[in-house]
């Protein structure tokens, strides 16, 4: 029962963990930072860091000394159960990262570029568009998000690049200006936004080459980016920041080339690039998980279910922001990366440990 | 499945492109393109705007050669909100109010002195609004304004873009995009300064003009400055590229300078419990004229001259307009307050209610350093 029909390499893997990531850190909402200033977001990646090393512990310890069976796959043979319940809660979890993915990207076309349109067929097309890709599999995501990644990074950077001009370091705030904790609570925010420590937590086995390497260049290279976006807003728009809905795509809006302006044109591509591959990946891992452990229908089926339910989900929430902050808190992410990425990978340990200990005795 | 997928998916595009009450439902037919937006108070307390834009329906009747300047369109409505008034604009025209193209928002001084507050919302919520629209204050009514006529042409809102733009190369004029605008509103002292607009009349011919930059205090205009005046708040401020500056530095020997380059750093120490700001105005320039008749050879003591006397010309000049701003305007459009915060953030906190008399109280040095790059044909010994 292992999920190991196919496997990408490294590079692949954690290129398709970056442009998910990306897609969080572009349609990051202001709203989600009232108390915090300007700089101490720039400071904030690097408290992530830390935190994502500090949770990632127990994934790493589980997977020391073998990455050929996922944690489902270890909790199989001690319980059944224990593992559809686990696996269920992984489902859970992705299907409402892929809701919220959906529900923002709804927001901010339905709020900036149509906003006086019914979104829900640019909904629906969209849905089905990433059930595509998720039916098209692990390989073809992969090197969709080498591809992808070759158009967004140098788009990012030219973005960047044509704003050097507006920086104003007068924007900037003293740092911890309200203390440290509202630092430490907006940067443990961040690490809630963040599925792809889940997905590692799942998909690892998948993955052929150097991990160990792969985990920390991705871990840094995606603060590195939030880090850089975060400065440009802030030495760029300074307080403006702060009022508007999508900072990154108003900041994309000021950008100006030559006698090119608005670049948020180009932003939005990477936008809708990022969001394929992060809400494809989501189905795609929903779909195997439920092959995989529950068994009975085929994977097509599941991501058609799993894509029915998408639409219902994001049917409900558009055009509703009561339902939209509601569904997009980040304490509910918060409580389910600390279930998937810490506490699921503890209770696999303890078993692990146990059976260890149980194996010794006998010998 | 790849098929189904792929016809599904089709379906979905012509459904969502042919459906004509959706995307389409605002043809750029059925809007009003608007060029430019002034606001001023009635007083009653509800709003007059005057808008500007496209005449699309003398539009597309014009010729082709008039393209580059397309016909234009005033109209003056009245509402309780900005949102309100702009909205009945489509009574009058049957078309709806396009955003995105608007050029420029200019307040009236009825705003200006008192009502900024109320109507600063619009242009940052609705989001057809670019962030980068120019912001001007009307030394009368923002109406005059966008309805003065040359002729019978209304002076376009492009048109006064382009002037206040022309700030890259006129150090004479001050720019501030609404982005910039909202940063120094959300900042503590709420000061900042605006190009000031005027209709001028010369031999029955009208013209809009920059005539100054109007300085704020706690949002509310106080003064204005003169152009001249603008070269050295926006040398302070480190936005000055390029410009013309005139001087005297020998007895009736003007020379004309074009700065081709600017820096501008700015510090501050704390001195017996005080801010004390050390402003350092580093400028390239080129000598485009010397008045009192041509000469074959310019001496090197000359050019001493002229650039010893350059600098305390900028340098008494900068002053002057430093204590202008603290003690005559008590408004710190230079945003050297901002300076404080990030640099003496504990004493930022104690006196955060207090700054405009910290302010007044700082102490001040402005430090020049010009550089003459070029003098042109003239021969130096």
């Amino acid at each position: 029962m292992e999920l190991t029909k196919g496997k990408i390499s490294t590079f692949q893997f954690f290129t398709m963990l970056f442009l998910s990531r990306t897609l969080t850190t572009v349609t990051y909402l202001s709203s989600y930072t009232e108390n915090i200033r300007l700089s101490d977001m720039l400071i904030q990646p690097i408290f992530r860091i830390g935190i994502g090393i500090v949770i990632m512990l127990p994934l790493y310890l589980l997977y020391r000394s073998s990455t050929s069976e996922n944690l489902l796959d270890m909790t199989i043979r001690k319980s059944k159960i224990l593992a559809r319940i686990i696996s269920l809660v992984y489902v859970i979890f992705f299907f409402y990262f892929t809701v919220v993915t959906i529900a923002r990207l709804d927001l901010f076309a339905g709020t900036i570029v149509f906003p006086e349109t019914d979104m829900t067929y640019i909904l629906i097309f969209a849905i089905i568009l990433c059930c595509y890709g998720a039916f098209l599999g692990f390989e073809t995501l992969g090197r969709s998000s080498v591809l992808s990644a070759v158009f967004v990074i140098p788009a990012l950077i030219f973005i960047m690049l044509t704003l050097t001009k507006k920086v104003d370091f007068l924007n900037l705030t003293p740092i911890f200006y309200n203390g440290v904790d509202s630092v430490l609570k907006v940067s443990v925010d961040s690490v809630g936004q963040t599925v792809e420590y889940a997905i590692i937590a799942l998909a690892l086995p998948r993955v052929k080459g150097n991990i160990k390497k792969g985990f920390f260049i991705w871990l840094v290279s995606q603060t590195f980016l939030m880090a850089v976006m975060f400065f440009f807003a802030c030495t760029v728009m300074g307080n403006f920041a702060s009022t508007q809905l999508f900072p990154f795509h108003t900041l994309a809006s000021l950008a100006e080339f030559a006698m090119f302006g608005r670049l948020d044109a180009i932003f939005t591509s990477v936008w809708i690039m990022c969001a394929f591959i992060k809400a494809g990946l989501l189905i795609y891992l929903q779909s195997d998980i439920l092959t995989t452990y529950f068994g009975k229908l085929k994977r097509t089926t599941y991501i058609i279910a799993i894509g029915f339910l998408t639409i219902i989900g994001n049917i409900l929430i558009s055009g509703q922001i009561k339902r939209f902050t509601f569904v997009d808190n980040s304490m509910i992410k918060i409580v389910l990366t600390f279930i998937t990425v810490v506490v699921t990978p503890l209770i696999v340990l303890v078993f692990r440990r146990k059976e260890k200990k149980k194996c010794e005795k006998q010998l | 499945m790849r098929k189904a997928i792929i016809g599904v998916l089709v379906i979905l595009l012509s459904v969502f492109i042919f459906n004509e009450n959706e995307i389409y439902r605002k043809d750029i037919r059925n809007r009003l393109v608007i060029q430019g937006i002034g606001i001023d108070m009635n007083d009653n307390g509800s709003y007059s705007v005057t808008i500007q834009a496209i005449d699309t329906n003398a539009q597309s009747a014009a010729s082709s050669d008039d393209a580059s300047q397309p016909p234009l369109k005033t109209f003056k409505t009245e509402g309780n909100t900005i949102y309100t008034a702009l909205k009945s604009v489509t009574e009058l025209e049957g078309k709806v109010p396009l955003y995105s193209q608007n050029r420029v928002i200019i307040l009236g001084k009825s705003i200006t002195e008192e009502n900024m507050d109320d109507v600063i919302d619009f242009f940052v919520r609705d989001v057809e609004n670019s962030s980068s629209v120019c912001i001007a204050a009307a030394e009368k009514t923002a109406g005059e304004i966008l309805e003065a006529k040359n002729g019978d042409e209304y002076i376009s809102a492009r048109n006064i873009e382009t002037a206040i733009n022309s700030n890259e190369f006129d150090g004479r004029i001050f720019r501030l995009q609404l982005y910039e605008l909202i940063n120094r509103y959300n900042s503590s002292t709420k000061d900042f300064a605006l190009p000031m607009l005027s209709v001028v009349e010369k031999d029955k011919e009208k013209s809009v003009e920059i005539i100054g930059t109007a300085v704020f205090n706690n949002t509310r205009y106080r003064e204005k400055i003169s152009k001249g005046e603008t070269v050295f708040l926006n040398m302070l401020y480190n936005t000055i590229n390029n410009s013309a500056l005139s001087y005297d530095y020998e007895d009736g020997k003007k020379v004309s300078l074009n700065i081709v380059g600017a820096e501008t750093k700015r510090k501050i120490v704390m001195k017996d419990g005080m801010p004390s700001f050390k402003i350092t105005i580093k400028l390239k320039a080129d000598i485009a004229e010397i008045t009192g008749g041509v000469s074959a050879k310019m001496e090197v003591k000359e050019l001493d001259k002229i650039n010893s006397t350059g600098e305390e010309y900028i340098k008494t000049e900068s002053t002057k307009l430093i204590n202008k701003m603290y003690n005559g305007y008590n408004s710190d459009a230079l945003g050297l307050a901002r300076l404080i915060y990030i640099n003496e953030k504990n004493f930022f906190k104690e006196n955060e209610k207090n700054l405009d008399s910290v302010l007044q109280k700082s102490n001040y040095e402005v430090e020049v350093n010009l550089e003459i790059r070029r003098i042109g044909h003239e021969f130096v010994v």
